[in-house]
């Protein structure tokens, strides 16, 4: 297998997950299931215009890369507009949930790998419907700093391979 | 070391891999003692991290917390200020809070009361509250339980009962799979209701609310008291 690795690069780390996608496949079929995972790419790579990419989907999810993190938190905040609003509209029939985290990662080829990677994974699995969770290293990142009000401390989180807790935030609504 | 009755301390943190966490909100104390566990103080923030092991602290009255382990009971007594938990399973009991954020994987969630907004998130348990403002509950599989509610309600499940008793009128979103719903609306409350089976029932001039309820395969019951 011919893999090529280069070193540390770091950046922020995002993966979206559609909720009750399975359950809407069963009720719709896999035509209109399959619109709602184009739509949802669709949404996810207008709103990060060039700050930067979707790295790959996974099942019913995206991952997506930034090299500058506050760019990618803002990006991120489009998405997360982007997604309710469609959501009011009745123009996308899903919740949207969300995990973020910023760190090194290890290049893949086209991929990412690593602990930040797993991490940033293991918090989209914990956040609701409609809910954007980022890590507290995430949120120390960001430029200029944010209004503290922004966030609401969720609970720490344990990932395997990284031995001290993950304090995590969710983005007030 | 830093006593914590040095510091202006507003948030307790305390998380532990494995074990039980209890945490005592007491009037009275200034200070914050963790039974020999290590503290870190952090501006206005005391964290406890507690390896492998059930761990018991006490703290003064109102202090927002944030509590999570992989596995044990949690367990919050007195009156505390905004209150998050993150277990993966494990049975969650709250007293009194100024707010509740709860999301576990496995366990019953039990809140006594919350002035302010509930969101509790769990993929199996029965999760009821006693009494709060705005409330959000999602559960997989486990009956929900709203009682005395006094802010705009969402409850979704995938299977189990939804009982919501609301002291205010407010809208309210109820849904589950498979499972019976029963919503209670103070007397006097002109909802406007919407129901799958029953279509949409309107009153007559402005309504107070909207009440929206759907169960794949249950019996929808809103009653006026």
């Amino acid at each position: 297998m011919n893999t090529s690795l280069s070193a540390g690069r770091r950046g922020a780390v995002l993966f979206t997950d559609l909720v009750g996608f399975t359950a809407y496949t069963e009720v719709h079929g896999d035509r209109l299931a399959v619109d709602v995972l184009d739509r949802q790419t669709d949404l996810v790579a207008a709103a990060i215009d060039g700050s930067g990419r979707i790295v790959k989907e996974l099942g019913d999810g995206l991952m997506v890369w930034f090299d500058d993190p506050s760019d990618g938190f803002g990006s991120t905040l489009d998405i997360f507009a982007a997604v309710a609003e469609a959501r009011d509209t009745a123009a996308f029939p899903l919740a949207v949930r969300m995990g973020m985290h910023v760190g090194e990662v290890v290049e893949r080829g086209d991929d990412f790998v690593g602990h930040t990677v797993n991490i940033a994974a293991r918090v989209a699995e914990l956040a609701g419907p409609g809910e954007l969770l980022v890590t507290e290293q995430l949120v120390r990142s960001l430029d200029g700093g944010l209004d503290p009000s922004a966030f609401r401390p969720v609970g720490p989180t344990r990932v395997k391979g990284v031995g001290v807790p993950i304090w995590l935030h969710r983005l007030a609504t | 070391m830093p006593r914590t009755s040095d510091v202006a301390v507003s948030t307790v943190r305390v998380t532990t891999t494995s074990g039980a966490v209890s945490v005592t909100a007491e009037p009275g104390r200034h200070s914050v003692v963790a039974d020999g566990h290590p503290i870190e103080v952090d501006e206005s923030t005391v964290t406890v991290d507690s390896t492998s092991t059930s761990v018991h602290v006490r703290v003064p009255h109102g202090l927002d917390l944030v509590i999570g382990t992989s596995s044990g009971q949690v367990t919050v007594r007195g009156s505390a200020g905004a209150v998050a938990v993150l277990t993966t399973s494990g049975r969650v009991e709250i007293d009194d809070a100024r707010s509740v954020d709860v999301r576990t994987g496995s366990g019953r969630v039990t809140v006594g009361r919350t002035a302010g907004s509930a969101r509790v998130l769990t993929t199996s348990g029965r999760v009821e509250i006693g009494h709060s403002g705005d409330a959000d509950v999602t559960t997989t599989s486990g009956r929900i339980v709203l009682r005395d509610v006094t802010g705009s309600t969402r409850a979704h499940c995938g299977s189990g009962k939804i009982e919501i008793t609301m002291a205010q009128a407010h809208d309210v979103e109820a849904e589950t799979i498979s499972g019976r719903i029963s919503i209670s609306l103070p007397e006097g409350t002109r909802a406007r209701i919407e129901t799958p089976s029953a279509g949409s029932v309107d009153v007559a001039g402005d309504h107070d609310c909207v009440v929206t309820a759907r169960s794949g395969s249950g019996r929808v019951d809103v009653v006026t008291r």
